[in-house]
């Protein structure tokens, strides 16, 4: 018996995603007593469409975190992105191309941060900071402020679905999480991502190029902070400059809540994609719950500071366990 | 002792910082298959002699020879590809990551398309060779480094050079912060290093440690090498002089 408690104890401390799931089940079962509209497929269908932009920008955010960089342009870069996507296809140009573009633009915006932070020295944080404002400016000059419509294009995408209630965007987003588990785990790459956040020192004397490699997360991150604007354009059918501002700051508290601290050299994807779920249904269960957008907002941020509080009461309980 | 042929020299090596000479025109021969150790007050640039040899530093001046052919070092994995593997006094681990990708640290075996997968079983058989090549009692290979004893971090870090191909272990200061079971256990690592045939520089500030497990002694004072001496040939007080810059001169002559 003893020896199952503590089995117990050592799951939950070890792993914050079976944490995550007991809650979401917790808080499943409460918001479905009082509004069973909840438990509805369509409800789900609604939930998984709403997660996938932010559940993609959690990846990126994910892999740089670790890394003990961040990009805090990450929203402000999903508006010029899908600003630009946007204007390419109003202009006649294929959907697919001009997503493709789109995607591009995005890389090298992501990855101009990270040549921004080697070149000058500079954290992340401050050069992706003043990103934000290179971004927005650039997609209000490009759009002139006013809204891109693009008519119906890419609706297959966007509101597309497998089985009759997984939405499409939900998949893509899934196979995003697929890809960068398999980037941390089971590459050099994502063995360089841990070791440049945990002791850069030490990766530099083992002979590893940091410069190159943060390049290559930054692109990496570039890459589905564009395939994000993409989905979020192909969900929403319009784009303007201010599309998915606030979005990093959302993605950024699921990759927390779902247990990767930010000092860098510790965490996994799967902890973020339970955090975003988390993030995604305490949302849902607060509409649900008929609850006013105003005190949802305030809900949504002292989550994120429970979230902290939880990830460090469990660094120390896993370090007594070990004890 | 003349006939052996060094496996590793500095001519005239300098490095200065500022106004700092912290290496003067340093002469230093390091023999194959026998422990060598550097030995100096603080300051007097044992530190940065070895970061000049492993890449971290570029010298400002002189040359380094390695198998009697000189060397181009431009960065670490340059020194590593000469066979000369530096464990730090801090070891450079990773924390979180398990003692075998510390040990592949920078040097991951891969395999699939374009070599993009870890091929974490090789990576696991191979250090659990080299591991049990020095007698570490390390159980698992998978454990992470932060459940390490500090001689076993001490193992592991010398594991890593040995995965790399090393042959010149370099060793700066390995039982500075490590209790008397544990700096036993890397004195016998440093004795089983040379029994495989490495060899190895051992940087410390314990003298009753270098007279047990070295075959030579160097000494460096103010960043001059004062000299190197066979074990034998010298006492213990000769060492403490030429340690303090006393009596340099004549020893010199001697």
């Amino acid at each position: 018996m003893m020896e199952l408690s503590g089995k117990l104890k050592h799951l939950f401390v070890s792993r914050q995603w079976v944490f995550l799931v007991l809650v979401m089940v917790i808080i499943s079962i409460f918001t479905g007593a009082v509004n069973p509209r909840f438990l509805t497929i369509r409800n789900l269908t609604n939930l998984l469409s709403q997660v996938a932009v932010i559940g993609l920008l959690a990846c990126g955010a994910t892999i740089l975190i670790i890394s003990g960089e961040i990009d805090i342009s990450a929203g402000a870069n999903v508006g010029l992105t899908a600003c630009i996507a946007a204007i390419l296809m109003r202009s006649g140009m294929s959907s697919p191309l001009a997503a493709l573009l789109g995607i591009l633009v995005a890389i090298v915006c992501s990855t101009l941060i990270g040549v921004g932070c080697i070149i000058f020295r500079a954290p992340s944080f401050i050069i992706s900071l003043a990103s934000i404002s290179v971004f927005k400016g650039v997609a209000l000059a490009l759009t002139s402020g006013t809204l891109q419509m693009i008519m119906g294009r890419m609706e297959y995408l966007g509101s597309g679905t497998v089985l009759g209630f997984i939405p499409i965007i939900f998949m893509i987003t899934l196979l995003g999480y697929v890809a960068t588990h398999a980037i941390l785990s089971y590459t050099k790459l994502g063995r360089h991502v841990y070791a440049i956040g945990d002791n850069p020192r030490a990766a530099f004397l083992a002979g590893i190029n940091i410069a190159r490699n943060k390049i290559a997360f930054f692109a990496l991150n570039g890459f589905f902070v564009g395939l994000a604007a993409i989905l979020l354009l192909a969900r929403v059918g319009a784009a303007q400059p201010t599309t998915g501002s606030g979005m990093e700051l959302q993605a950024i508290g699921a990759v927390v809540i779902g247990g990767t601290p930010m000092t860098g050299g510790k965490g996994n994807v799967v902890g973020t994609f339970f955090g975003v779920l988390l993030w995604g249904l305490i949302a849902n269960a607060l509409n649900m719950l008929g609850i006013s957008p105003f005190w949802q907002e305030a809900t949504m941020g002292s989550l994120i500071i429970v979230a902290v509080a939880i990830t460090s009461l469990r660094a120390l309980a896993e370090k007594s366990l070990l004890a | 002792m003349e006939p052996m042929q060094p496996i590793l020299e500095t001519r005239g090596l300098c490095k200065r910082f500022g106004f700092v000479e912290a290496v003067k025109n340093v002469d230093w021969q390091i023999y194959p298959g026998q422990v060598t150790a550097l030995l100096g007050d603080n300051g007097a640039g044992k530190s940065t002699l070895i970061k000049l040899i492993s890449g971290a530093y570029q010298a400002d001046a002189g040359e380094i020879w390695v198998r009697g052919q000189q060397a181009r070092i431009k960065g670490p994995v340059d020194a590593f590809n000469l066979g000369i593997a530096p464990v730090y006094q801090n070891l450079e681990l990773v924390e979180n990551r398990n003692v075998m990708l510390n040990m592949f640290l920078g040097n991951e075996l891969t395999h699939g398309p374009l070599g993009i997968f870890l091929d974490k079983k090789r990576m696991a058989d191979q250090s659990s060779q080299v591991l049990q090549d020095i007698h570490s009692r390390i159980p698992d290979v998978r454990v992470p480094v932060a459940k390490l004893s500090g001689g076993q971090r001490q193992v592991v870090a010398v594991g890593r050079a040995l995965v790399r191909g090393g042959d010149i272990i370099i060793l700066d200061e390995p039982t500075a912060a490590l209790g008397v079971e544990q700096t036993r256990e890397v004195l016998r690592l440093i004795e089983t290093l040379r029994a495989n045939g490495k060899t190895v520089i051992l940087i410390s500030h314990n003298l009753s440690q270098v007279l047990e497990v070295a075959d030579w002694i160097s000494v460096m004072f103010h960043g001059e090498m004062v000299g190197t001496r066979a074990k034998d040939q010298v006492s213990r007080a000769d060492v403490v002089s030429m340690i303090m810059g006393t009596k340099a001169d004549d020893l010199a002559m001697a």
